[in-house]
C-alpha cells in the first residue's frame, strides 16, 4: 500500500486535523509516525463518535545541553517532546515527576537503543513524555512507533486491543503494508468528509441563528412597543369617550336640560351661603365659580376629645393660645369657627374644590376650610359628589360640597396643623367666631377675652345667688 | 299643599304634602335613614326640632316647592 492511500493521510483526514502535520517537515519527518499520531489523536466519545484530542508535539534538534529540564521549559504545553542530539551525550531529566523508561518493567530506551542511542522520560501526572535520542533513522522511528503505548502510556487503556497489538508489531517489524491496512480498520467506520461538513454546517447554522434570534428579538420588541403604544393611546380615547358620554349624559339628566336657568337660580338664591364668584367659559367647557361661607360644625367631638387627652399628640405642639381656642370651640362648643371654600363647577357635570383660591374675606371674616383650601382633599365627600354629577344631580353634589366645607378631621394631623396655624397668624385679626346670642363676629382672641369675662360674670352671679339663699 | 322634592344619596322623588306635614314624616314615608346625614330644607340645615315641625311652622307656604335634602356627612380626610 502506497502511503497516499493511507485513509489517515489523505487530504480529507487531513482538513480533519486542520491541515497541521504532528512531524512532518521536521527532524523525526516520518509518514507512519504522523498517521500513528493521528490515530492517537482521534478519541471517542461515550457514543463511539470521533472527536479531535489533538497530541501536542514539539520536535527539534540541539547540542550542548546535558540537563532535560530546558527542553521540558521550553515546550511547557506540549504533550510530546521528541528532540534530536546531534553532539554531546544525551540530556538526562531529573525533575520531580519524571521517570525514566530504561529499566523494566518497560525499558523501553534500551530498546530504542538498539537503533540510536535514545532516552525517555515520562511524567504520568503532568502527561508528558520526552525523548532525546542520537540519529532518529526510519527504522528508530518504526520502533520508536512500536513502542508509543508506553511512552504515552494515558492516551491508551491498560489491556491493548488484539488489534492495537499487530498494528504495534507490524510497526516493530517493519510491515509498513500491515500497518497501512490496520490504521486504516481503525478509522474504517470514520467519514471525515461528513464531520467536516457537519462541524462547518454547525457553526454556520448556528451563526445565522444567533443572527437571526438578535434580529427576531429586536422585531419582537419593536412590535411590543407599537402594541403598547396602541394599547395607551386606545386607552387614552376609551378615557376621554367615558368622559364625554359621562359629561353628556349629566347634561341629559341634569335639571337644567330644558335651557332655563330657573331651577339654577333657586337653588343659588334659597342657599344663602353660596355666593357665585363668576361663569364664563373655559376652552369649550361652561364654568361656574362659587364660594360657600359656612360654619365648621360637622367634626368627630370623640375624636378631639382623644386627641386632647393625649400629651404625646399633635395638638400638644400648638401654642397655649390656640390649645385653648380649640377646647373653647370644639370640645366645650361655645362657638363656632366660620370657614370658606371654592369651587369649580363645570357643564354640571364636574365639580372640584379651587385648592388656593379665596374670597376677599378670607383671613378677616372667615378661615378657609383646611381641607379644601391647602388639599384640595374632599375626602369621603368627593364619592358622593362623583355619584351625583354622573346621575345629573349637580344640585346634591352642591349640597355635599357645602357639607364638606362645615367638615374638619381631626385624624388628619397635616390638615389640622395647617389650620392651627392660619389661627395662630390670624389670631387677632381674623374676625371668624360666631356665638350664639352675640351679633358681631369676634376674632380668636376677642373670643378668648369674651370668654373669660363670661366665665368670671358667670361665677360672680352664682357667688351673689348662694349668698342671697344663704 | 306642597311640592316637596326630596334628594338623598339614594334617591331622588317629587312629593306633594300637607303643610302640616313635618320633614320627619316625609323621610319615614321614603323610607330615608338620616343618621349620620344632615337634612336641610332648601338650603337651611334643620335641627331635630325643625325635623318634627311642619312645613307651615318652617316658613313653607301653601302652594310653593320646596327642596328637603339628606346630605351625608363623610370625612373631609380619607384615613
Amino acid at each position: 500500500m502506497e502511503i497516499n492511500e493511507c485513509k489517515l493521510l489523505g487530504p480529507k483526514a487531513s482538513s480533519f486535523f486542520n491541515n497541521q502535520w504532528f512531524v512532518i517537515g521536521g527532524n523525526f519527518g516520518n509518514w507512519w509516525l504522523e498517521a500513528l499520531l493521528r490515530c492517537i489523536s482521534i478519541t471517542r466519545d461515550d457514543n463511539g463518535n470521533p472527536t479531535l484530542n489533538r497530541v501536542k508535539v514539539a520536535t527539534g534538534s540541539h547540542r550542548g545541553f546535558t540537563q532535560g529540564e530546558p527542553f521540558i521549559n521550553a515546550n511547557s504545553g506540549q504533550e510530546l517532546i521528541l528532540y534530536k542530539i546531534t553532539g554531546g551525550e544525551l540530556p538526562s531529566v531529573t525533575e520531580s515527576g519524571y521517570e525514566s523508561l530504561d529499566t523494566p518493567p518497560y525499558p523501553v530506551a534500551p530498546f530504542l537503543s538498539k537503533c540510536s542511542e535514545t532516552k525517555v522520560y515520562i511524567n504520568q501526572q503532568a502527561k508528558k513524555a520526552v525523548v532525546f535520542v542520537k540519529r532518529p533513522s526510519e527504522r528508530w522511528i518504526n520502533s520508536f512507533c512500536s513502542v508509543l503505548f508506553r511512552i504515552l502510556p494515558w492516551r491508551f487503556k491498560e489491556e491493548l486491543s488484539e488489534a492495537d497489538k499487530s498494528l504495534y508489531r507490524a510497526y516493530s517489524v517493519g510491515d509498513m503494508c500491515k500497518v497501512a491496512k490496520l490504521l486504516d480498520d481503525k478509522v474504517a467506520d470514520i467519514d471525515f468528509d461528513a464531520i467536516i461538513l457537519s462541524s462547518k454546517l454547525s457553526g454556520w447554522n448556528k451563526r445565522i441563528r444567533d443572527i437571526s434570534v438578535r434580529r427576531l428579538e429586536n422585531d419582537r420588541r419593536s412590535v411590543e412597543n407599537s402594541i403598547s403604544n396602541y394599547e395607551a393611546e386606545v386607552d387614552s380615547l376609551r378615557t376621554r369617550l367615558q368622559n364625554i358620554i359621562m359629561q353628556q349624559n349629566c347634561l341629559a339628566n341634569s335639571a337644567v336640560a330644558d335651557g332655563n336657568d330657573d331651577e339654577l337660580y333657586r337653588f343659588f338664591y334659597n342657599h344663602k351661603q353660596l355666593n357665585i364668584i363668576n361663569t364664563g367659559v373655559l376652552s369649550e367647557d361652561i364654568t361656574l365659580k362659587y364660594s360657600i361661607t359656612e360654619t365648621l360644625e360637622y367634626f368627630d367631638k370623640d375624636q378631639f376629645e382623644r386627641l386632647t387627652n393625649n400629651r404625646h399628640s399633635y395638638f400638644y405642639d400648638f401654642s397655649d393660645r390656640v390649645q385653648k381656642f380649640f377646647k373653647l370651640i370644639f370640645d366645650d362648643e361655645r362657638g363656632k369657627i366660620r370657614v370658606e371654600s371654592v369651587f369649580l363647577l363645570t357643564n354640571l357635570s364636574s365639580l372640584r374644590p379651587m385648592s388656593g383660591y379665596s374670597t376677599g374675606d378670607s383671613y378677616s371674616l372667615n378661615l378657609p376650610n383646611p381641607h379644601l383650601y391647602h388639599f384640595a382633599c374632599l375626602g369621603g365627600n368627593e364619592n358622593y359628589i362623583q355619584k351625583y354629577m354622573r346621575d345629573g344631580n349637580w344640585d346634591m353634589a352642591i349640597e355635599q360640597s357645602i357639607a364638606a366645607t362645615k367638615n374638619v378631621n381631626f385624624g388628619d394631623s397635616a390638615v389640622i396643623s395647617r389650620m392651627a396655624s392660619d389661627i395662630s397668624s390670624h389670631f387677632d385679626t381674623c374676625s371668624c367666631v360666631l356665638v350664639d346670642g352675640v351679633s358681631k363676629s369676634m376674632t380668636p382672641q376677642e373670643f378668648l377675652e369674651y370668654i373669660e369675662k363670661q366665665d368670671a360674670k358667670n361665677e360672680s352671679d352664682n357667688q351673689e345667688n348662694n349668698s342671697a339663699e344663704e | 299643599m306642597i311640592k316637596v322634592v326630596i334628594k338623598t344619596n339614594t334617591m331622588r322623588r317629587d312629593v306633594t304634602a300637607e303643610s302640616n306635614a313635618t320633614p320627619r314624616a316625609i323621610f319615614d314615608d321614603f323610607g330615608v335613614d338620616t343618621s349620620g346625614s344632615v337634612v336641610n330644607l332648601n338650603g337651611t340645615i334643620l335641627s331635630a326640632t325643625d325635623l318634627n315641625s311642619t312645613f307651615e311652622a318652617l316658613g313653607v307656604s301653601d302652594g310653593s316647592t320646596v327642596n328637603l335634602n339628606s346630605i351625608v356627612k363623610a370625612d373631609g380626610a380619607n384615613n
